[in-house]
Parts: C-alpha cells; sequence; structure tokens
C-alpha cells in the first residue's frame, strides 16, 4: 500500500467513525428524548389519576358539609368537582389510551364513578328537600362507603400500573442515556486511535523521507566529488594529449626540415661529385654514386609518405556533408594520365553524400584506383566502384581486373611500408593503403578486401551516411563510364 | 635594374647555416651569367648587422636580394624576416624563403610576414641548380627594383 493510501485510509475510516458516532449518538439522544417524555408523561398520568380522585373526594366532601349545615357555600368545591371530573376522566382515558390495561381499568371505573356522582346527587336534593335527619341517615346508610372504596382501590390500581411504567421508563431513559454516551465515546476512542495511526504513518514516512533525502545528498556529494575527480582527470588526460600532440606535431616539423638537410646534402654532392668529375670516373663509380644518390631520393620519400601519414590524424578537417559523386569527377581529373597511359575505363554507380573531410575522402579514391591502375595485368584496367546503402553507413566498394591479392596477405596490405613485390616489379613505398586504412579509421569505418570472381582485387569499405541525404534527384542505376584516350 | 646598363655586380645576402647548402648556392652562382657578390651571414643576427651595416659590414653595400633560410641558429629566420619588413629602409629588398620545410605553417607564417616569395630546396641537384637560376633570372633580371644604393 502506497504512502498516500495509507493516509487516506486512516483519515477516512477516522472521518467514517466519526460520522457514524454522530449518527448513533443523534439518534441515541433522540431515543433517550423519547426516553424521558415518556416518564414526563408517566407523572402527568399519575397527577391526572390523582386529579380524578381529588374531584371525587371534593365532591363528597362537599356533600357531606352541606348535608350536616345545610349551608349552600359547602356546595361550591361539590359543583367545582361536579364541573370538572368527567372533563378529568376523559383526560385520563385519553392519556392512557396507549395501554390497555389502564383503559379497562377506566372502563370499569367510570360506571363507578358515574354511579357515586348520581348518589351524591341524589342525596344533596334530598337535602335541599327533606331536610338534615334524611339527609345525614342516607349517608349513614347508603351504600356510598363502599362505592367509594372501590373506586379508590380502580385508581390505585391505575397507580400502581402507572408506577411500574415508570420504573421500567426511567430505566429506559438512563439505559438509553447510558448508550449514548457509551457510543460517543467509543466512537472519539476509535477515531483518535485511527488518528494516532495515520499520524504514525504520517511520521514513519516523514522519517523515511528525510532518510531518504539524507542519503540522496550523500550520494549526490559523492557523485559530485567523483564527477570533479573524473574531470580533473581527464583534463589532466587533455594536458597530456595536447603536450603529446604538440610533441608529434614537433616531430613532424623536424621530419619535413631537419632530417631532410642531410639527406640533401648526400644526394646533392654526389651529385655534382658525379658532374663535375665524371671524366675521371669509371662506371662502377658512376654506380655506386647512382645508388647513394637512390638510397637517399628514397629516403627522403619514406619521410615525406610518413608525414602524409602521420597528417591524416592530426591535420584532418571536420566530417560534414559532402558529395561524394562531385568529389570522385574532381579525382578522375587529377588522374586523368594514369588512365591515358594505361587505358583504364571506370565506371561508377551514382555516388551518395557521405559525412566526410573531402580532402582525405578525395585522397582515398584517388590512392584506391591509381593502385588498381597501377597493379594491372595484361589486360587495360577496368575498374568498377560500386555503392550499396547498410544501416546508417555507406559501404562503397573499388573492384578492378588487375593482378589481384591473394586472401593470406589480406591483413599485410594496410601495414604501412608492407610491400608484396619488389620495387622493380611495382614502384612505391607501400604507404598508400596504410594512408587509406587510417582515412577510413578516423571517419569511422572499416577497409577490407575481397578476391574478385575472375581474378583482380575488390576494396570495399564503410562511411558513415550524411543524415536525411540519399540519392534522390539522381537516376538510380545509371552507370557512368570515364575513359580517356590516349 | 637591367644587367647591360648596371655594371656593378648584383650584391646577393645569402643567411644560411648550413655551409653544405652555402656551397652549392656559391656553385650555382659561379656559373650565372649576371656578375653577382655572395654575402654569407650564418645566422641572423648577423644578416641583421649585415642589413644595418654594423660591425665588420660597416661601409658595405646594401644587398640587393636577400635569400633567407628559416632555420637559423641566435635568431631565427622569421625573426629576421619580421625585423627586415619592419624597418622602413631594408623593407623593399626583396626576400625569397629558401628552405627545406615543407610544412604548410611556415608557408602561411612567413607570407603573413610579407615574404616576398616561399622557395623549397629539391633534393636533386639538377632541380636544386634549376630553381636557383630561376630566382636569379627573376630577381634580378625580370623584375624591377627600387635603386636603393642611392
Amino acid at each position: 500500500m502506497t504512502f498516500k493510501n495509507k493516509i487516506s485510509a486512516g483519515f477516512g475510516t477516522a472521518l467514517a467513525i466519526l460520522v457514524l458516532v454522530g449518527v448513533l449518538s443523534y439518534r441515541s439522544m433522540v431515543h433517550s428524548d423519547e426516553d424521558r417524555q415518556w416518564v414526563t408523561h408517566t407523572h402527568q398520568v399519575l397527577e391526572q389519576v390523582n386529579a380524578v380522585m381529588t374531584d371525587l373526594l371534593s365532591a363528597e366532601t362537599g356533600e357531606r358539609g352541606f348535608i350536616l349545615t345545610g349551608e349552600t357555600s359547602f356546595l361550591d368545591p361539590y359543583n367545582d368537582a361536579f364541573a370538572h371530573v368527567n372533563g378529568d376522566v376523559t383526560e385520563l382515558r385519553r392519556m392512557t389510551s396507549d395501554n390497555p390495561v389502564q383503559q379497562r381499568t377506566l372502563d370499569r371505573v367510570e360506571p363507578l364513578i358515574s354511579e357515586r356522582l348520581g348518589m351524591l346527587h341524589d342525596r344533596v336534593e334530598l337535602r335541599k328537600h327533606e331536610g338534615l335527619v334524611s339527609g345525614a341517615e342516607i349517608v349513614r346508610q347508603g351504600p356510598g362507603k363502599r362505592h367509594m372504596e372501590m373506586i379508590r382501590a380502580e385508581l390505585s390500581g391505575m397507580n400502581q400500573e402507572e408506577n411500574r411504567l415508570l420504573i421500567l421508563r426511567s430505566e429506559e431513559a438512563s439505559k438509553s442515556s447510558r448508550n449514548t454516551r457509551m457510543v460517543i465515546v467509543t466512537g472519539e476512542v476509535l477515531a483518535v486511535a485511527f488518528l494516532c495511526l495515520a499520524g504514525i504513518v504520517v511520521g514513519q514516512e516523514i522519517g523515511l523521507r528525510r532518510r531518504a533525502e539524507i542519503e540522496v545528498r550523500t550520494l549526490n556529494t559523492d557523485l559530485e566529488r567523483r564527477v570533479a575527480d573524473r574531470t580533473a582527470e581527464l583534463r589532466e588526460r587533455a594536458k597530456d594529449l595536447a603536450r603529446s600532440n604538440s610533441e608529434l606535431q614537433q616531430f613532424a616539423y623536424v621530419a619535413s626540415h631537419d632530417l631532410q638537410e642531410p639527406l640533401r646534402m648526400v644526394a646533392s654532392f654526389t651529385q655534382l661529385l658525379a658532374k663535375r668529375y665524371s671524366e675521371k670516373l669509371d662506371d662502377d663509380a658512376r654506380d655506386f654514386i647512382n645508388y647513394a644518390v637512390d638510397g637517399a631520393t628514397r629516403m627522403q620519400t619514406l619521410i615525406s609518405d610518413l608525414l602524409n601519414y602521420s597528417r591524416v590524424g592530426t591535420q584532418g578537417n571536420p566530417l560534414v556533408p559532402t558529395d561524394s559523386e562531385a568529389l570522385f569527377s574532381r579525382v578522375l581529373d587529377s588522374i586523368k594520365f594514369a588512365m591515358e597511359d594505361s587505358g583504364a575505363v571506370i565506371s561508377h554507380d551514382p555516388l551518395p553524400v557521405v559525412l566526410a573531410d573531402s580532402q582525405q575522402l578525395g585522397q582515398l579514391f584517388q590512392n584506391l584506383l591509381t593502385n588498381a591502375i597501377k597493379f594491372r595485368g595484361e589486360r587495360p584496367p577496368n575498374v568498377r566502384i560500386s555503392a550499396e546503402r547498410n544501416g546508417n553507413d555507406w559501404k562503397i566498394s573499388v573492384r578492378d581486373n588487375g593482378i589481384g591479392i591473394s586472401q593470406e596477405h589480406a591483413d599485410r596490405i594496410f601495414v604501412i611500408f608492407q610491400r608484396l613485390h619488389t620495387k622493380t616489379e611495382y614502384p612505391g613505398t607501400g604507404i598508400g593503403l596504410a594512408i587509406c586504412k587510417k582515412i577510413v579509421e578516423r571517419h569511422g569505418g572499416r577497409i577490407w578486401i575481397e578476391p574478385s570472381p575472375g581474378g583482380g582485387a575488390t576494396f570495399c569499405f564503410t562511411i558513415p551516411a550524411a543524415e536525411n541525404q540519399n540519392l534522390k534527384g539522381r537516376k538510380q542505376n545509371e552507370l557512368r563510364v570515364t575513359a580517356y584516350a590516349s | 635594374m637591367n644587367f647591360e646598363s648596371q655594371p656593378m655586380p648584383v650584391d646577393i645576402l645569402l643567411v644560411e647555416d648550413n655551409a653544405g647548402d652555402v656551397r652549392l648556392t656559391q656553385e650555382v652562382l659561379k656559373t650565372s651569367k649576371v656578375r653577382n657578390n655572395l654575402i654569407v651571414a650564418s645566422n641572423g643576427q648577423e644578416a641583421l648587422n649585415c642589413l644595418r651595416r654594423q660591425g665588420k659590414y660597416a661601409g658595405m653595400a646594401r644587398p640587393d636580394l636577400i635569400l633567407l633560410d628559416l632555420n637559423l641558429p641566435v635568431m631565427d629566420g622569421r625573426e629576421v624576416l619580421e625585423k627586415i619588413k619592419d624597418d622602413k629602409d631594408l623593407k623593399r629588398i626583396p626576400v625569397v624563403i629558401l628552405t627545406t620545410s615543407k610544412a604548410e605553417e611556415d608557408i602561411l607564417k612567413t607570407y603573413n610576414l610579407h615574404a616576398n616569395c616561399y622557395v623549397t630546396k629539391p633534393v636533386d641537384l639538377e632541380q636544386f641548380v634549376k630553381v636557383v637560376k630561376s630566382l636569379e633570372d627573376f630577381w634580378l633580371a625580370i623584375v624591377k627594383l627600387p635603386n636603393h644604393k642611392q
């Protein structure tokens, strides 16, 4: 369960409990209110029973006083009671309408009261018309006393019934107010418990978060320190690289100037010797001088090749989208004479736009084409260049019909100054393909050789395509053939 | 500065520390059609002394052409070139950079310092002879130079 869910559950439960407590205690209070009303009602019924009894007693007392004295002033309470008693009984019947026991008692007591009142009335009338003796006689012998006892007994039964109900209802009322208290107390305790629980969860979560925060801060500090260390290390390495680069440039300069001067001296003075003293030298001496000059000249070529090789890495231009088709045309122009001399025919597919240093790509094409022409067999060179898209790269193939290269030498030929032939067979220092490899690798590609069907060699290299550039606007499958008549 | 109308020999200052190169240049100029007087300074400071006719060069004629190597002891060729081209009396004298260096940065730097031309010494003797003769031909016979001897 997530933190948010836990919090929602905790507070939600507490809220639900509070609502429930509210509802229950409201209901409980309504209930105990009703119970209390019932208690009050019972008291009222008791009072009403007493009122009926009092009416009867007042009527009787008034009647007796009048009968004994004949004074009409005694009839006032009698008349009052007479006026009220029926109303009070009716009221009592209404009040106890919910209680069949009391109703039945009233059914019994009502005729008794009517009878009693009739008796009292008869005796008052007798006393009025016949005087004291007959009235007192009636009172003395009459069934009045017994009658009154019956009424009293019935009413006291009613009282008892009401007192029983009173006890019952009071208990009811106190029970429901106990319930109310219990509901409120239990609910509050539960709500507080859930709030506490939610509080504890929040507290724990805050603690966890604080710990996590501290941990993250520690990790960050550590990371920052490591980044700083690494940056310092890289800066140091960059400095080293810059130093070694400048040393390399220094070396290149030394090679281009200081190493060549002694060579020039050797070559020039041996030549001067040969020229100035040609008549005094025999053929051997001239031969030796030729070897010396040739050696010095070759040494000089090697140095300048080595310089060109090292410049591929140090003096390159940035790689930019380059139209290799246009570049290729310029290269063909530059090797025009070699093509004329050999009768070479060069055909090529439409060439793509690639990501390259155009100067180096030009040199790559030129080296591969001059190689194809140089290492020709008996037939005039026929060179075919094709381009094939391969993922993010282009694969360019240069296929010739020359002497070919056996697969066992396939790797050696890309090593600097490695040669497969003597200088008399094919001149050169063995730098061309090494430079090709270095150029291709600087462009993030690779170069290899495949045997050509029917003899010859196929040099293949990959070069990154310029993004969103393709052969659009160029005729597909259109082969362009170039040859110069000699 | 026409040869026929100028009976005076042409003064050439060669600033070069390599005795072999000095000798080769001398050999070539010996066979020149133009009468010339080759003065050799083996370092930059000496070259400036010569141009300013100080010390042992006092009273000497100011050269008509300077052949300047770049890598020299004491004061190297670039500094000499800068000082010559900063000097209102010397800046008119054509300076030919004659060096073994093929380095792009040397070529760029010396032209920026107003070198009059830059030539790389060829290894082959015949080529070297051809180059020195061409220079002599061009600078001493073909181009018109101000007459700063006056």
